[in-house]
This record gives C-alpha cells, structure tokens and sequence, in this order.
C-alpha cells in the first residue's frame, strides 16, 4: 500500500494520492513511490502529461504525515529534507507537461508539488497553505518555490503565519491559474490535460529544461540549506515535540 | 529639535517605535535613521522584546519619506554613504529574528513605504496610501523599485516607480501588499496582535523561516545597496536631482508668501 494510485489513459498519466481519511497525508513510502513513478513517467513514451490529484473532495493532500516527525534524529531530519526534495527533484524534472488539480486542502508539501508543476486548476473550495511553522518545523523548501510563483510579501505571509488562502485568493495571487466550475475538477483538469499533451513534445522538453536550469543552483543551494537547518531543529527537539503535541491533542479531541 | 524624534515604549513584550516628526509627516531624517536603526539592532539583543511594531505620530503619516531639507545637503559625493546607511536600516528590519510590524496611520511614501515592506506584518486603514515618488523628485527609483518587483511583482514595481502614483488601500490588499484594512483608531492594536501573535509560533521555527527569507533575496538585497551607491552617484554628478529639489523647495517658499 503505497498511499496513491496510477491510471494512464490517451497518454494522461493519472497520479491520485489515496489516503482519504488521513486526508491523502504523505508518509514515507507515499513520498518514494511518488518519487519512483515521477521518475518513470519521465522515461515513458506513452506518458504525455502527468496530473496529480487526490482522492475525496477534502483534500488533495494535507502534506506531512506528522507521525514520521515523531521520532526522528537529527540525521533523520536531514533525510527527510533530501526525500522531500527528491520528489519535487521528479516534478523538476518531467520533461512533459504536469497538472495538479487541486480537490480541497493543498497544505505544506501538497501546495509545493503544485507549485513545481506546470498548470493548476482548483476545485472552488480548495485552500492552501504552509502551516510548517506552527508544527515547530523551519520553512525553507516551501518559501523558494512559493517566492518564485507569488512574491516575496505573500510567500511572507504565508509561511511564517501558517494561515490559509481561499481559492480566489491563492488564483490572485498567482498560486493557481484557474479556478473549475464546482463540481468539474476533474473533467476540467481532463481537457486542460488534453491539450496540454498537444504540444510538440521536443519544444516542451527542451523548453522545460531550460526552465530548470534557470533556477538549478538557486534551488539546489536552498535544499541543502533545508538540510541543514532540519539537522539543526532536529538535533533540538523541537519538531518532535510539536508534533507530538499535535498527534496527542488531536486524539483527545476525537475521544 | 527637542524631542526625541523616535518613541519607545513597550506594550507588555512588544516593542513600538513611533517616527515622532508629525509636522514634517514623520520624513526620514538622520536623526530618525539613526534611532530606528540603532532600536532595531538592540531589539535582536533584548530579551524583554518578543517582537516590534514601527509606527508614525500623529494620524497624516506613517512617513512620507526622504526629509527634502536635510535632501539639500545631499551631493555626489555623499549620496552613497546615505544609501549604505539606508540599507543598513532596512537590513535591520529584515534580518530581526523576531516578528516585526508596521502600523500604517497614515501615507507610506519612499522609505515609508520601502520600510513596510521590509517589514513581516502590515495594517492599514481604508484612508492610507503608498507611494515611490522618487523619480517626480529626479531621483532614480532603485532600492525602492527591488523591494516592490521581490514583494509584489516587477509590473507592480514599474508602475509605482514611474507614475508615482498614490496606491489606495484597497488596491494593496488585493496585491498582499498590506495584510488588513482597520478602523483608524484599531490600527495600532491590530497591528500589535498580528505581531504577537508571530511571537508567540514556536521561536526556533519562527527565526529559522524568517532567516531563510532573508537568505533567500540576501544577493539581490545586496546588489540592489551597491547599485543605488553606483546610480545615484551617476544621477546626482548631472546635477538633475538638485535641481529638481531646488525648484520644488522655491515654489513650496513661493506658495508660503
């Protein structure tokens, strides 16, 4: 069980994290199998277009499954942040067009993997944001791709707030480029895919390469900041702690 | 001038620091860069500040910006040392690893409204205005033009550099330029809250993240100090800024009498 599912029809390559009642929340063999198939789509002919969504209608992913952060060292941290930029590595690097549609809550690592791919349509109630702060974690990863797609002042706003946009919102702000008709996400995110995977594929490529090379060293100086900031606040305790706290009162609510 | 030209004070564990020249719509002066910088830098050290909010005295202005009469002074030989020491203030705010908001009670205009968005929190009222009128000053826009393209976009930034237009309030809320339109007499308060409330996120993820921000434009925050030094030098050696200031203060002279 590896907490997603593949569909490929007519060259679509259908990614959909499925874990709804954890609200499709990434754990550790999400994260590798969703790396791994990136990484295959890339290499496969028969892909023309990659879309990732979620299953439900409440979340397209929650982002961290806070339950790894419990018990993780310092090394852990850092191998979190070297995983973590492995998968959005596999968005980097698809050489063909990537879709997210975004079917509710896009928080932390769900707002960054739509924010690395190419296109992304939002269900009218979707919502995003990068709430790492709250869960005592530093916000590094997030903030480079949110300050590339937004700016600067809501990339601020966002990340050492916690809080959530809306939909419209996030659209105005340059997070999403369209927003569906309720209830037509997927057909939307099927047509939009449609034509996305018209374009002449050499063209895409190398224009997505370049695309990747223009912000290469700049990303790459980022994550192994990441790194080494997670080694940091690991080796304290204080995500750990946070998240603990988190898990604990989250299961008192529910009994 | 008599009174300090900066306020501090603490409400309970934050730190608010008033601009104090409301006849001069609390214009940066020397004195004004060198008392909130040195704030500023103390505040990083204090441990009885959790956090800062900047504000302006009086309800006409945060800051309409550069004093023009201490402007007259200005040369191409000195321009470049006020960039340096600008760029220092700013840097203060950026680099504080504590929350720090602006409590907008009037126009930001110039280094008013370059010091807000520095800044982690902005709360306006629906009468408040931004502005960059450098260039109607025969001033290059530079420092001014980075920090609004990093914040809200290059367009944005060639707009409000080359019309010098007065943006409304809630124009900068549409644009995340400002994060809450208030009542006037709730600015100060709200903006105090919001602040709290950044200080009160777990402190450790909460200087690391606003770090890495800092980290994130530290090149071209960088760049952007040498090249106002090297451009400003350029403008002020032609004499154009001079010139247009030594007309502005003849007919604000002009409609005194």
């Amino acid at each position: 069980m590896t907490g997603f599912r593949k569909d490929l029809q007519e060259g679509q390559l259908w990614l959909t994290l499925d874990r709804p009642a954890k609200l499709n929340a990434i754990g550790p063999d999400t994260r590798r199998g969703l790396t791994e198939a990136l990484e295959a789509a890339r290499d496969d002919a028969g892909v023309r277009v990659v879309v990732l969504t979620g299953a439900g209608k409440r979340a397209f992913t929650a982002g961290q499954d806070l339950a790894e952060m419990t018990d993780l060292d310092a090394d852990g941290g850092a191998r979190w942040v070297r995983e973590l930029a492995a998968l959005y590595d596999a968005i980097r690097a698809l050489d063909k067009p990537s879709l997210v549609a975004i079917n509710g809550y896009a928080s932390g690592a769900g707002l960054q993997m739509a924010l690395h791919a190419d296109y992304r349509i939002a269900a009218p109630h979707a919502r995003f944001g990068q709430p790492e702060i709250d869960a005592g974690m530093p916000s590094v990863l997030g903030p480079w791709v949110m300050r590339a797609a937004m700016g600067l002042a809501a990339t601020r706003d966002m990340a050492l707030t916690g809080r959530f946009l809306g939909a419209e919102t996030a659209r105005r702000l340059g997070a999403v480029d369209h927003i569906a008709a309720a209830g037509r996400l997927a057909e939307e995110a099927r047509e939009r895919a449609a034509n996305l995977a018209k374009a002449p594929p050499l063209a895409v490529k190398l224009t997505k390469q370049r695309m990747r090379r223009l912000t290469e060293d700049d990303w790459r100086a980022t994550v192994a900041h990441g790194e080494g900031l997670a080694r940091t606040a690991f080796a304290a305790g204080e995500p750990q702690a946070t998240a603990r706290a988190f898990l604990a009162a989250r299961a008192a609510a529910r009994s | 001038m008599n009174e300090a030209s900066i306020l501090e004070r603490l409400e309970k564990d934050i730190l608010v620091l008033t601009i104090n020249r409301p006849s001069r719509m609390n214009a940066l002066s020397e004195s004004v860069r060198i008392g909130l910088t040195g704030a500023l830098e103390a505040a990083a050290r204090r441990d009885d500040v959790a956090g800062v909010v900047l504000t302006g005295a009086g309800p006409r202005a945060f800051s309409a910006g550069q004093d023009l009469d201490e402007a007259q002074a200005f040369s191409a030989e000195t321009i470049g040392g006020h960039f340096r020491r600008l760029g220092r203030l700013y840097d203060a705010i950026r680099s504080l690893p504590k929350p720090v908001g602006v409590a907008l009670n009037g126009v930001a205009a110039g280094f008013g409204l370059q010091a807000s968005l520095y800044a982690d929190i902005r709360v306006a009222h629906a009468g408040v205005t931004m502005s960059q009128p450098e260039v109607r000053a025969g001033i290059p826009s530079v420092m001014g033009l980075w920090v609004i393209a990093e914040n809200i976009g290059l367009p944005r930034a060639v707009d409000l550099s080359l019309t010098c237009r007065a943006v409304p309030a809630e124009e900068l809320l549409r644009w995340n330029a400002i994060d809450a339109i208030v009542a006037p007499e709730d600015v100060l308060g709200e903006t105090v809250a919001r602040v709290r409330a950044l200080a009160a996120k777990p402190k450790k993820a909460f200087a690391a993240s606003k770090m890495n921000l800092a980290r994130l434009t530290q090149a071209g925050f960088e760049e952007t100090i040498e090249a106002a030094v090297r451009i400003q030098g350029e403008a002020f050696r032609t004499g154009e800024p001079q010139a247009v200031a030594a007309a502005f203060m003849a007919a604000r002279e002009a409609r005194k009498r």
